[in-house]
């Protein structure tokens, strides 16, 4: 994708969303209320439309390229893509078994093979993150049965 | 009165949580620091949510120390690779690596943590002396005020934003108009919901900087755009590492000199540890008996460039805890972590929160010992982290990113937000819009609502308040000066030269 289709689809997506705004702010009661979104969204929709008109005006070529050099797309969206499955799989599997195959997947995905290390070095992070938040830091993590009773069994071994 | 509340800051701050803190946290600073492609932004956003489950003290702390360990951590990979860690860093390769291409790359280390050991308490210091001053006289503002000092920062985006201010000005309002999702901060209204019981909250500003700042370094990691080869020439660590009592003398007035610079620019919003090193670098060679050795690898260019970015650190703390304004994106993270414990930064943070504020200004030169002891005994330790394959490294990010979002709210919708956003954030960042800029918009968004509302109550909606405070009016006129001076930068910049240098080095998506 050229850089100025690129431009020319964010300015699109930025004058749609601005202009959604703007309108769903008709619809709250309130005038105090309204204000200020109603400002912003004015100002991000002209601002918009001022940098659509830019991307439509030929290139000078005066600006350096950006570091796109290298990237590589299938790369990006397979790990945006995992992420996205990761959500999901976190909400129905709980936080335990879900983290440990999102990153065996990720990063046999990524191009490192070697399961000796990518194993244990999986189960050690998701344990190790585990005990930090739920024991040092009390906070919640998506759980499952697994994960309930890992927990129980923590609580029940620092407690003795 | 400042020594009483500097002695409790202290006790508190030593306390062993906070201790423990500043080490973990320096320690974590510096090993994202040294890993090219990662920045100090991403590792605090990343931390965020640690700092909401442990306390608003150890938290600041922890931040502080990860801030000032990621900064120095981006000169051992600017000294030994020839690749700045972190955007602050650059100069520091121009003579650092040379040093390592002579075999004295131990002395090069060695004098880059002192420099940066320097920099960072001599910033730290004026921190702890200048704030309370500054937080006094703001203590004068009513919500006019801070209306028009809101307003003030928000042109900072314009100055976020290099050639292009128009994508300053888009991104940071754009965040701004996010934040007014869910209910409004002085009527309790309910806006922009869509029926929807996950944005009743709002959108969480804390899953939308993870997801910015975080996820684009981990997709920009593992679409390939650091290559494997980079970061594992890693030249040994060897040559003698003392510096004689001579180079010390030798140095001091440089390190004062660029410490200075690297206080004032870190005082000026929308100017970061980026720009001081270049500064404190030319003048180093400017005051220099032999200029011309500059660059040829000698310890006044790492003296020079390492005492200024690290010496800004404390520097940009400065406007934000006094006044509240968030000059860089990292500043606006910390506003992220006062506010999640409901402390808003500025004046009254320092009357009403005097605990938090000083524990944090001890906190901070403890992390710079911290920083100074681990440079000096442990470097070698950190550059086996350039061995990391980016592969993991990535993965983790990912990882590390959705736990933190999730910890915060319990929610699901979080981490779709945290996902999503940073998603876009990537393409965002690949197209130069200053992922800085959102975040202040965030951040700025509801203070500027809440204090403008407040105003107009005041004056039975009249906008002319604006203009009749003195306070106000001169901010104000500031934020327009802002303005114009951004967009004429802006303008000579495309127009008058031929070729316009990206802003990181490092290709860095975020800063």
């Amino acid at each position: 994708m050229s850089r100025q289709i690129g431009d020319l689809l964010i300015s699109l997506a930025f004058i749609a969303v601005s202009a959604a705004f703007l309108a769903l702010s008709f619809g709250i009661g309130d005038r105090n209320a309204s204000l200020f979104p109603r400002m912003l969204a004015w100002t991000v929709l002209v601002f918009s439309v001022w940098y659509l008109v830019g991307t439509l005006r030929p290139r000078t070529h005066r600006h350096a390229p950006a570091a796109e050099e290298g990237v590589d797309l299938v790369h990006f969206l397979a790990v945006l893509g995992l992420a996205l499955v990761y959500i999901p799989a976190m909400n129905f599997a709980g936080y335990l078994a879900a983290t440990a195959v999102f990153i065996v997947a990720g990063v046999y995905l990524l191009g490192y093979r070697r399961l000796a290390v990518l194993l244990p070095m999986s189960l050690l992070v998701t344990l190790l993150v585990f005990i930090v938040f739920k024991t040092l830091m009390y906070a919640s993590l998506p759980s499952s049965a697994l994960d309930n009773w890992l927990t129980e069994l923590m609580y029940r071994t620092v407690l003795s | 009165m400042l020594l009483e509340h500097l002695a409790t800051g202290l006790q508190t701050a030593l306390l062993p949580g906070n201790l423990l803190a500043a080490l973990l946290g320096t320690v974590g600073g510096i090993v994202v620091g040294v890993l090219p492609g990662l920045s100090a932004t991403m590792a605090v956003a990343l931390l965020l949510p640690v700092t909401y489950l442990t306390g608003p003290i150890a938290g600041l702390i922890m931040l502080s120390g990860i801030y000032c360990g990621a900064i120095y951590g981006g000169s051992i990979s600017a000294v030994l690779l020839g690749t700045p860690g972190t955007g602050a860093s650059v100069v520091t390769t121009w003579d650092g690596h040379p040093m390592t291409k002579r075999g004295e790359s131990k002395l090069a280390l060695a004098t880059v943590t002192w420099a940066s050991f320097t920099g960072g308490v001599l910033g730290g210091l004026v921190l702890i002396f200048l704030s309370p001053f500054l937080a006094e006289f703001a203590l004068l503002f009513g919500p006019a005020d801070y209306t028009a000092l809101v307003v003030f920062s928000m042109t900072l985006m314009v100055s976020m934003s290099g050639d292009q201010p128009v994508k300053g000005v888009i991104i940071g309002l754009f965040g701004a108009l996010i934040s007014t999702v869910g209910l409004d901060p002085v009527y309790g209204v309910v806006r922009f919901t869509l029926g929807s019981d996950d944005l009743l909250g709002g959108i969480s500003f804390i899953a939308v900087l993870i997801g910015v700042f975080s996820i684009p370094q981990a997709l920009y990691l593992a679409s390939g755009a650091l290559k494997e080869r980079d970061v594992t020439a890693v030249a040994p660590v060897h040559g003698s590492g003392r510096l004689s009592l001579r180079q010390f003398r030798g140095q001091a007035l440089n390190a004062l000199r660029s410490s200075a610079i690297g206080i004032w620019i870190g005082i000026l919003p929308g100017i970061g540890p980026e720009t001081s090193p270049f500064i404190s670098y030319e003048e180093a060679k400017r005051y220099s008996r032999h200029p011309h050795r500059f660059g040829t690898g000698i310890i006044d260019g790492l003296v020079a460039s390492e005492a200024a970015n690290n010496a800004t650190v404390g520097g940009s703390l400065i406007p934000l805890l006094t006044l509240g304004i968030p000059g860089s994106a990292v500043a606006a993270v910390y506003v992220g972590a006062l506010t999640i414990h409901g402390l808003q930064p500025g004046p009254m943070l320092f009357a009403q929160r005097a605990d938090v504020v000083y524990s944090l200004f001890v906190g901070f030169l403890i992390c710079n010992f911290v920083m100074l002891f681990m440079g000096l005994v442990a470097v070698v330790l950190f550059t086996k982290v350039l061995g990391m394959p980016k592969a993991i490294v990535a993965i983790l990010i990912i990882v590390f990113s959705m736990v933190g979002s999730y910890a915060v709210r319990n929610s699901i919708f979080d981490l779709w937000v945290t996902v999503l956003s940073g998603g876009i954030g990537y393409v965002l960042a690949q197209h130069r819009f200053p992922l800085g800029a959102l975040a202040l918009g965030m951040i700025l968004g509801p203070i500027l609502e809440e204090n403008m509302l407040r105003a107009l109550a005041l004056s039975h909606d009249s906008w002319l308040i604006f203009v009749q405070q003195p306070i106000a009016l001169v901010f104000l006129v500031l934020a327009v000066g802002s303005l114009v001076w951004s967009i004429r930068r802006a303008y000579l910049r495309t127009n008058l030269r031929p070729y316009t240098a990206p802003t990181s080095e490092t290709g860095d998506p975020s800063d």
